[in-house]
């Protein structure tokens, strides 16, 4: 149950982990890096600034002039409270929930739980040793790192292996953790998301966890009345979303893709 | 399409002033000048979300892909997918081009029923086109003349052209909501804003960009540079009604 995400393509090449400025890419740790990583590309700060500010004055000034001409005044169809869309809308954050989703024996005694979490950390290294393992081609940790922490929905599913502990000795307890699966989606938060980078770790799969994931991930954006879920599944795994409630080309609608020339 | 006027304040030009033409073949009897001026926005706040909604009912656009929902527009959720996508386009053009457009359209009289949930009020006023058209009959003629002259600015356009993206700033990124005024089309405008979105995410550093298109857009989305995925996947969607 390989699946293989299309942005793929975005690169293959290795990223050597000597060259990284940090330690770890904790999503908490990320902000700093990310206002780096940001201002490089120099995109616009979304929010007004001051140039933004003159350029409506020097419009308005020109709106005054022309409504000393125009016998009609049209302007009050077109004047709006510019409040319309600068304030950032108070969608609910998406909480963090975490749940236990199999508990198991094993062999030696040890217990094993599966647990299911989202809206959590993700170690961005444990990720792409899970990348490895499933066989994706490496993708840039610090773009990797970003597409985490905007995405708008990210599930995982980790593996605690606990040492059985009689009730006193409760301190010794190890417990070792281990990402063995994980599925995000990104959105617009009201009508639209798509499911990206769904995947298990080839000694849990088949086990239905993978299922249990993409169930989860879709119910939460249904819950949030997010209707048009969508994404791009690779001809072996059709007929694994097939059986989650996912239509191929529905309505004549399929997805196409940019290539430069 | 002849000369540009930037305007910005940062590396990336957020407004611009463009020309965009018909080829002579199309639209021989159109009321429209063979080329106009349009200006092209990328910021949100240029956006007032009643010409928006009456863009998508006059494009024939739902904001649900999948028809089962219907063509109601919830203002709510249509305000947060603005504000939430991370890259925005309008196109505006002159007010007077556009009345001339909707002369020539028949009046589809009923817009896609609209659902406001009670905070939002419907303060502007609708001026509709018929109304306009008298009123400026009366104009003076300098008035039309000033009207020519007069910079284009979103403030002063009539909105007839959108397209919206959202992404995860790293690896992906998928582009929805395109349309263009249809009696404003084949000008070159679902073009431009095409490509002014897939500009702004390749300077960003996405360049995995997915459009979800009917069948019939696929040519325009082939001519902007998009094409099936190379890798062979299939695109799914969420069909499945939820059980009670």
């Amino acid at each position: 149950m390989i699946l293989i995400p299309t942005s793929s393509s975005s690169s293959c090449s290795s990223y050597s982990c000597c060259s990284l400025p940090q330690a770890s890419f904790n999503s908490n740790s990320y902000p700093s890096n990310q206002s780096l990583f940001l201002s490089k590309s120099g995109y616009p700060i979304p929010h007004g600034s001051r140039k933004l500010k003159t350029l409506r004055l020097r419009a308005n000034f020109w709106e005054s002039i022309r409504s000393g001409f125009v016998k009609n005044n049209n302007t009050t169809q077109l004047v709006e409270p510019p409040s319309t869309m600068e304030e950032d809308d108070d969608t609910e954050p998406v909480l963090p929930v975490e749940f236990t989703l199999v508990e198991r024996t094993l062999e030696d005694g040890l217990v094993e739980e599966i647990i299911f979490s989202s809206g959590g950390e993700i170690d961005v290294y444990d990720l792409q040793t899970l990348c490895d393992k499933v066989g994706w081609p490496r993708r840039p940790l610090t773009k990797l790192a970003a597409a985490l922490k905007n995405s708008y929905m990210v599930a995982t599913l980790h593996s605690v292996l606990k040492s059985s502990s009689s009730s006193e000795g409760n301190n010794e307890q190890q417990e070792k953790k281990k990402l063995i699966g994980m599925a995000r989606a990104t959105s617009d938060h009201a009508f639209n998301a798509t499911i990206w980078d769904v995947l298990v770790d080839p000694e849990y799969q088949g086990q239905g966890l993978g299922k249990a994931l993409v169930e989860k991930l879709v119910r939460a954006l249904l819950q949030r009345d997010i209707g048009n879920i969508s994404l791009f599944a690779d001809s072996q795994v059709v007929d694994f979303y097939q059986n989650l409630g996912f239509e191929a080309d529905p309505e004549g609608i399929k997805g196409m893709f940019w290539y430069p020339k | 399409m002849g000369f540009a006027v930037c305007v910005g304040n940062a590396s990336l030009v957020s407004m611009e002033l463009r020309w965009v033409r018909r080829s002579t073949c199309d639209d021989a009897a159109s009321p429209l000048p063979r080329s106009i001026p349009v200006f092209i926005s990328t910021l949100k706040k240029d956006i007032n979300l009643e010409e928006l909604r009456r863009l998508y009912s006059r494009c024939d656009h739902s904001c649900n892909r999948l028809s089962k929902n219907g063509g109601i527009v919830d203002m709510k959720k249509l305000r947060t997918a603005i504000s939430r996508s991370d890259v925005v386009v309008s196109v505006f053009c002159k007010s007077h081009h556009a009345v001339l457009v909707e002369e020539s359209t028949s009046e589809n009289g009923d817009d896609a029923p609209v659902l406001y949930s009670e905070e939002e009020t419907l303060s502007s006023s609708s001026l509709y086109a018929s109304d306009l058209r008298k009123q400026n009959k009366d104009e003076s003629s300098l008035g039309d003349m000033f009207q020519d002259v007069l910079p284009l600015t979103p403030s002063n356009g009539q909105l007839v052209g959108f397209g919206r993206a959202y992404s995860d700033y790293g690896l992906t990124a998928s582009i929805h909501d395109l349309m263009v005024f249809p009696s404003l089309q084949r000008m070159g405008i679902g073009k431009l804003i095409v490509n002014r979105i897939t500009r702004l995410l390749t300077s960003r550093d996405i360049y995995d960009i997915a459009a979800l298109c009917l069948e019939h857009e696929r040519p325009f989305f082939k001519a902007c540079g998009f094409a099936d995925d190379r890798m062979g996947s299939t695109t799914m969607m969420f069909t499945k009604s939820l059980e009670a």
